[in-house]
């Protein structure tokens, strides 16, 4: 069995070729909002919010590159959620101590020591990553679209509108805003699916 | 009469939803949906409740955070560590004259900048001009920026024709159909912005050593027919349909195709001026190589002669100059196709053969008929088994009722005066000394 059994298209995988810069700075764009934002939530200011964004974001390149992230380890938010809690916890120490430097293979053996997180922190984190996850494809795709077929998704999927009243407002078809609307979460659904196709099992 | 449809499976909810069925189909099944409780119940189960809706709720309400100025420093540090290992880009002498226009820019990984596009580096040359890959910094989106060889519009019509043909070709949405951002002059080059594909062309594609399988064929087949079909129903005709025009997005099943309906604002004086074309007439239709009408059809032609070109690894319509070529456009049959890969079905054979008639009232009556054709076929090799008996829930091939054409689509009629044909195969002659000219230097 390959134990890096990831679609060619995903985007972890395409993240192993350094040349591949566009899969980088999309990789940027999905998770350094997410670690920064849990950072800023743990009660961490801007400067050292933006700080622990980048360590966590190139341990996963460095980490990526070297095919040292294992699935078989667990999926690969958990695997984040890790990097995360470490690099978090070392922030905190730092503030005490003078700051030093850490190697990268320190850095793994560190990770391994480290004890397990409570779990409802762990969901939070899993329910944080799915949001950021669909937050973003749904920006990503949005402009694939026409503005009424849009509204029409929004009105039905997010504001529970009933079809038959959202055809009468926005003078479509009933069918053709059904359509509108599981179109649009299709194209959702396979755009989360290109970047991490395993938090699309959750949902199965 | 309106065809009563029959409520929709599962397959054809999906393709519905992935946006491959053609515009007919799609309207007819839209209108029994309309109708039929029991097919809405069914979308609505394969929309609704799932936990990935509630998830996506929560997230476009919930408050995006607050971002501190270190955060945005830090994303454009992470993003340019990227290119670490990449190569800065050196530059031959006849590339440095041809990016001559490029301003400088202080970032060595660049080529320069057009405007506000930061250009990466040039993808490719082809009959038109030049393709750069360049960032757009106001999008933050990687682009693709066509700029127009200045010599093949020299003329302020012809540029004005090709920045219209770029708006017609930018009002089609659709999956296959590549989505322009834009269209613009800047010291007087026209360009048109993109979006960068990432992948390699179907002309890349079929010049690999590993021959296409007939489930390829048909999945590009069909979405090629897909975008082609949008564009005819909105009144854009392609005009050069070619491998080299079908994109091939990486690791996705998704094609894209490029340039529609660039192809007719070249103008004869501008192919004779710039002796850069080195395109063939190899997929080009009768009436177009010998500038008859030219409609919507014409572009099925050259879809029979793609497919073709997928079957067996090479254009239909070759020879050893263009007039050579233009006359087995014109009049002869091309190899028959299990001469060279027996493997292929008849039925696309024949589908390939009707595409190929010389005269257009012979050919299908659409590409989403086409379409649909390929689809059915595509789905029996995928799910083999049982098959729905045709007509069962789609209409057969033959009984489809007459699809009107928006105006202006058809019969869009040039002058098909002898001068006119006569200076086209002039200036092909020219092309072919200077193209011969050129491999010899
Ligand atoms: N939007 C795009 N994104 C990525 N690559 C592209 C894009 N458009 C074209 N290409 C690539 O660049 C190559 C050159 O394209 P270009 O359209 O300039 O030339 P061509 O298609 O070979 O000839 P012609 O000018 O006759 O269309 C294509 O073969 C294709 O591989
Ligand atoms: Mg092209």
């Amino acid at each position: 069995m390959d134990q890096f059994p990831l679609t060619r298209a995903s985007l972890l995988f395409r993240l192993r070729d350094r040349r591949d810069s566009l899969a980088w700075s999309e990789f940027v764009e999905v998770y350094a909002p997410l670690v920064y934002q849990y950072a800023r939530n743990h009660g961490v200011q801007d400067a050292d919010a933006a700080d622990v964004t980048q360590e966590v974001l190139r341990t996963c390149s460095h980490n990526l590159q070297k095919f040292q992230y294992d699935r078989n380890r667990g999926k690969f938010r958990s695997w984040l959620f890790t990097v995360v809690r470490t690099r978090l916890s070392n922030y905190r120490k730092s503030q005490y101590r003078h700051p030093q430097g850490r190697g990268d293979s320190e850095f793994s053996k560190h990770l391994e020591q480290f004890p397990a997180p409570m779990e409802d922190e762990e969901e939070q984190w899993v329910h944080e990553y799915q949001m950021r996850l669909f937050q973003w494809a749904a920006t990503r795709i949005r402009s694939e679209f026409r503005r009424k077929t849009w509204r029409a998704f929004e009105l039905t999927a997010l504001e529970g509108k009933a079809p038959k009243d959202v055809a009468e407002r926005l003078k479509m078809s009933v069918g053709a805003v059904y359509v509108a609307k599981t179109r649009v979460l299709k194209r959702i659904r396979t755009c989360v699916e290109k970047i991490d196709a395993e938090s699309l099992e959750d949902f199965q | 009469m309106i065809a009563r449809w029959d409520c929709l499976e599962v397959q054809q909810m999906e393709e519905l939803m992935e946006n491959q069925l053609s515009r007919e189909t799609e309207r007819h099944l839209i209108d029994h949906i309309d109708e039929c409780p029991k097919c809405q119940a069914l979308m609505e189960k394969l929309s609704a409740g799932c936990k990935e809706l509630a998830v996506l709720k929560q997230s476009t309400e919930q408050d995006t955070g607050t971002y501190g100025p270190a955060f945005f420093q830090a994303m454009e540090r992470l993003k340019g560590e990227s290119s670490e290992q990449e190569i800065t880009v050196q530059l031959g002498p006849e590339e440095k004259e041809l990016l001559g226009f490029l301003q400088e820019s202080r970032n060595p990984e660049l080529l320069g900048r057009f405007g506000r596009y930061e250009v990466f580096e040039m993808i490719g040359r082809g009959g038109m001009g030049i393709l750069l890959k360049a960032r757009d910094p106001l999008l933050d989106a990687i682009v693709a920026v066509k700029v127009l060889n200045p010599h093949l519009a020299p003329s302020a019509t012809a540029r004005m024709r090709f920045i219209r043909e770029a708006r017609a070709a930018a009002a089609i949405t659709h999956n296959n159909v590549i989505r322009i951002h834009g269209v613009a002059e800047r010291d007087g080059l026209s360009y048109l912005v993109m979006d960068f594909i990432p992948g390699k062309s179907l002309e890349e594609r079929i010049l690999e050593a590993e021959p296409l399988n007939l489930a390829e064929i048909l999945r590009i087949g069909m979405q090629v027919a897909l975008g082609v079909d949008a564009a005819h129903s909105q009144g854009v005709i392609h005009r050069d349909i070619k491998p080299g025009n079908i994109l091939l997005e990486n690791g996705l099943d998704r094609v894209k195709i490029t340039d529609f309906g660039l192809a007719q604002v070249v103008d004869e004086e501008g192919l004779t001026q710039s002796g850069l074309i080195a395109g063939t007439p190899g997929y080009m239709s009768p009436e177009q190589a010998q500038e008859e009408t030219v409609d919507y059809r014409s572009d099925l032609f050259s879809f029979g002669s793609l497919l073709y070109a997928m079957c067996t690894g090479a254009p239909p319509f070759r020879g050893k100059t263009s007039i050579a070529v233009i006359r087995r456009v014109c009049d002869e049959e091309p190899t028959p196709i299990h001469n060279l890969n027996p493997t292929i079905p008849d039925w696309l054979v024949d589908v390939i053969a009707r595409l190929h008639r010389k005269n257009p009232d012979d050919r299908f009556k659409s590409a989403g008929e086409v379409a649909d054709i390929l689809r059915r076929h595509l789905a029996k090799i995928q799910h083999p088994g049982p098959v729905s008996p045709p007509g069962s829930s789609l209409p057969e091939i033959g009984s489809r009722k007459k699809r009107k054409r928006p105006a202006g689509t058809k019969a869009e009629r040039k002058p098909n005066s002898r001068i006119r044909q006569w200076w086209r195969r002039a200036t092909l002659i020219v092309r072919d000394f200077l193209n011969r000219f050129q491999a010899k230097s």
